[in-house]
């Protein structure tokens, strides 16, 4: 893939990031009674963009590190370490 | 100052204000407990237009090797009339990991289809969160300066980032 090419998926991924966020915010918002500006949506995009980035290169690295080539849940209880209550959050939605 | 009675203002698309389904709540508590994010967890479908979007990037390169270890997003297309609430759709999460995945060097890594599905509760519980303490310091500031039209803005985001990363 050229980098040109690479260029304009990561554009359109990020479009659809955009608009998912777009989606959630107003949800929330007005479940809270506020407004948020458009930049806000575009900040916290970016924001989500970054942690997908980060996310992505801890699970690869749990999955290897535990010998594996798949990315199983395990992995992803595990990015939760430090939180106790996110990993409450993800174990009752794993149950489920 | 009452900010529930403010009504919202309209933006480009329309108001979306989907009916929560019952005992389908997940609330984040101790540390959290002011800003009760209601994460919703019903993230089993999302609606067409969503999907469209995520196969539209996902069709672009279907050159890429990887796959899926159990199609997933494909699959659990039902026929709800009912609006879920909106969540990041799966298929665009398997696409942005792969994304990110892809850039580095080595061997290939696959995602199960459940790991899959607690990435996509990860995230929107991630975004709640945000949205929930944007709230928080908006009505912070607006309080102290005793004006302030209620609308988040990048700065409230900015204030609150380096928590709530140290939190995720």
């Amino acid at each position: 893939m050229t980098d040109a090419e690479d260029q304009t998926v990561e554009e359109r991924l990020k479009a659809a990031l955009w608009f998912s966020v777009g989606k959630i915010v107003d949800e929330e918002a007005l479940k809270l009674g506020v407004n948020a500006s458009p930049q806000f949506i575009g900040a916290l995009t970016e924001l989500l963009w970054t942690q997908i980035g980060n996310v992505s290169e801890d699970l690869r690295a749990f999955a290897r590190h535990a010998g594996r080539k798949t990315i199983s849940t395990d992995d992803v209880l595990l990015l939760t370490r430090r939180n106790e209550d996110l990993a409450k959050v993800l174990r009752s939605c794993l149950k489920r | 100052m009452p900010t529930a009675a403010k009504a919202p203002v309209k933006r480009g698309r329309p108001a979306f204000k989907p009916p929560r389904p019952s005992g389908s709540k997940a609330k984040r508590s101790k540390s959290t407990s002011q800003q009760k994010s209601a994460a919703a967890t019903n993230i089993e479908s999302s609606s067409g237009s969503d999907d469209d979007i995520a196969s539209h990037a996902a069709g672009k390169s279907s050159d890429s090797e990887i796959e899926l270890v159990s199609s997933s997003a494909d699959a659990a297309e039902p026929s709800n009339t009912q609006d879920p609430p909106p969540v990041v759709p799966p298929a665009l999460i398997t696409r942005l990991l792969y994304h990110h995945l892809e850039k580095e060097q080595g061997d290939k890594m696959k995602i199960g289809r459940e790991a899959n599905m607690l990435v996509g509760k990860y995230l929107d519980t991630f975004v709640r969160e945000a949205i929930a303490r944007a709230a928080f310091e908006r009505n912070q500031a607006d309080e102290a300066t005793g004006s302030g039209d209620g609308f988040i803005e990048v700065e409230d985001l900015e204030k609150l980032v380096p928590q709530l990363l140290l939190d995720f």
